[in-house]
């Protein structure tokens, strides 16, 4: 009983050092992004998930169509 | 391949434009598929035990001869096929896919990937043989036999380091919510699944501090790694099929801050009424309640990114399924803040429910939006298009319409369950013998049994157009038109 005591207290330290780790890595990602600039210019940031391959006004998903394509690639 | 046939899914025809997004889609491709041909099996595996499972609630002679299907264990084996097998298959695929794509880099090291999903399915099966031949634990969620945690943890660190990697990697300059959300979610889950190993199996902490850490696990499975990468994936690709922004990018990155705030706490909401201190499920309660914001963030941007595009919505089997998932996120999330307030929670607990409300969270929010993740990428790793529109149209309709039954026919019985369990009459005593309320559930439950085989109808036409696109031979899909391809159709 002793032992199970024992090896429990050496856990819980582990893991509560583990855990301010965790909450430290999180504080500083949200101090980077502040710094870094993350949360400015939003309507830019917005629009990163396009390029000229899928670019923005353009539908990048259909059924697939019975019909022939039109346009050869 | 694409000179071969013709087709490909992007949008330049010029060749040199091209390169860069599919070298992209390219270096993941052979792990991604991996992924997805293991989640696709696990699928099955675990709707063949949910079939099973649901048919022995009001039928308990079915099978009953068979040791390894008994309830308990047919139960656990479809809880962690799902989840183990089929959700977190998805989430390497496609979470680590949104990754790679935002980072705007090549994948390094797939090989490493590869290695450590062969570990990770490896491990996961191991601990379903473990439930089926009776070496199952007791903990809800971890019913897996302790052995198989170091494998599974291992390769899971292996795949979440390569995800950390590739976003130190990034040639972008601004982190996209999706990122935001999938990084954090690479962190979240390690630190849960290995805690909850520790306190409550290897070490075991004593008493009531072995629910309360079980039920922050079991429900930070669900808040801090299911949820955050379909949210991930459906702020990229809302925006990127509709081909516009989110509606309001500003608000998205606030929700997931406060997702990352509040979440955390919410699990204690399974143990209202219970014996721990009311303290915690106090904050438990108002966590939960604190969720609607990121909640209503999410419902505000998704709505009014997809308002007056319902057209291209409907046109777009990717979006289908994503929009299916993003409304279910709201509802089931509201209807869970409800459920931790105590008033309501005194009928719904111990009833069937959280069994419906449960469903609705994994299955109508995060698995339909993973079913649309996967209709979006296959198309880019395979460079041809799905072949066969009708079988798309099954898959939603059968899995669209079987969640909404279970839901909401599960939900009653659950409210009528729960009202008749509490039902006292004027003198203080039971109005319903326990007897007489379990076969007031019967109807329910049979209800259940039919969203389950048009859930499995609808699991069965996918796997079959998914290894039918696979395997179909490369010249077939000349023929094939614009699943993707937007010129002028």
């Amino acid at each position: 009983m002793n032992d199970l005591n024992q090896s429990w207290d050496i856990v819980i330290i582990i893991l509560i050092v583990f855990g301010l780790l965790f909450f430290g890595i999180a504080a500083y990602a949200l101090q980077w992004a502040a710094k870094n600039g993350q949360f400015q210019k939003f309507e830019k940031g917005s629009r990163v998930i396009f390029d000229e391959e899928e670019p923005e006004g353009e539908i990048a998903d259909r059924f697939p169509s019975k019909k022939k394509p039109k346009a050869k690639h | 391949m694409s000179a071969d046939t013709g087709f490909t899914p992007y949008k330049s025809e010029d060749l040199s434009e091209r390169v860069k997004l599919s070298e992209i889609d390219h270096s993941i491709r052979t792990s991604g598929l991996f992924f997805l041909v293991s989640a696709v099996v696990w699928l099955l595996i675990g709707t063949v035990f949910a079939i099973i499972s649901s048919y022995k609630m009001h039928t308990p002679e079915f099978l009953a001869q068979y040791e390894f299907l008994t309830f308990g264990r047919a139960r656990s084996a479809h809880l962690n096929a799902m989840i183990f097998g089929w959700a977190n298959n998805a989430i390497f695929c496609l979470g680590l896919w949104v990754m790679a794509r935002l980072c705007r880099n090549r994948v390094r090291h797939g090989g490493l990937l590869l290695i450590a999903g062969a570990f990770w399915n490896l491990g996961v099966s191991i601990g379903i043989f473990g439930i089926l031949t009776g070496k199952m634990t007791s903990v809800e969620w971890l019913e897996m036999p302790t052995e198989v945690a170091p494998v599974l943890a291992f390769s899971y660190v292996l795949i979440g380091i390569w995800g950390i990697m590739a976003f130190a990697d990034r040639k972008s300059e601004h982190v996209y919510v999706s990122q935001w959300y999938i990084l954090a979610a690479l962190f979240w889950f390690p630190w849960l699944y290995i805690i909850a190993e520790v306190m409550i199996l290897m070490v075991p902490a004593r008493g009531v501090v072995q629910p309360i850490t079980n039920w922050w696990f079991a429900h930070n499975v669900l808040g801090l790694w299911l949820t955050p990468v379909a949210l991930g994936v459906a702020y990229y690709l809302i925006p990127k099929v509709l081909g516009k922004p989110i509606y309001s990018y500003y608000l998205s990155v606030i929700g997931f801050w406060t997702l990352a705030l509040f979440y955390n706490w919410a699990g204690i909401h399974h143990l209202i009424g219970g014996p721990i201190p009311v303290w915690l499920q106090t904050a438990g309660i108002v966590a939960s309640v604190m969720m609607t914001i990121p909640v209503v963030v999410v419902a505000i941007n998704q709505h009014m990114t997809v308002v007056g595009e319902h057209d291209a919505v409907w046109k777009s089997p990717t979006l289908r399924f994503v929009v299916f998932g993003a409304i279910s996120y709201t509802l089931v999330s509201l209807i869970g803040s409800a459920m931790a307030l105590r008033v309501v929670n005194e009928v719904t607990h111990f009833t069937h429910f959280t069994v419906a409300h449960a469903h609705h969270g994994v299955y109508a929010f995060f698995t339909m939006i993973m079913f649309g993740g996967i209709y979006f990428v296959m198309p880019r790793f395979m460079k041809r298009e799905w072949p066969s529109a009708t079988l798309i149209r099954i898959h939603f309709w059968a899995c669209a319409l079987g969640i909404t039954l279970y839901v909401v026919g599960l939900s009653i019985g659950g409210i009528i369950q729960g009202l008749e369990l509490n039902k006292l009459d004027d003198e203080g005593s039971i109005v319903y013998p326990f007897l007489q309320v379990m076969a007031n559930t019967l109807p329910w439950l049979a209800s259940r049994t039919v969203s389950g085989i048009l859930l499995t109808i609808g699991h069965f036409a996918f796997a079959i157009h998914f290894f039918w696109m696979l395997f179909a031979p490369a010249n077939k899909t000349s023929e094939g038109p614009t699943l993707l391809a937007p010129n002028n159709s």
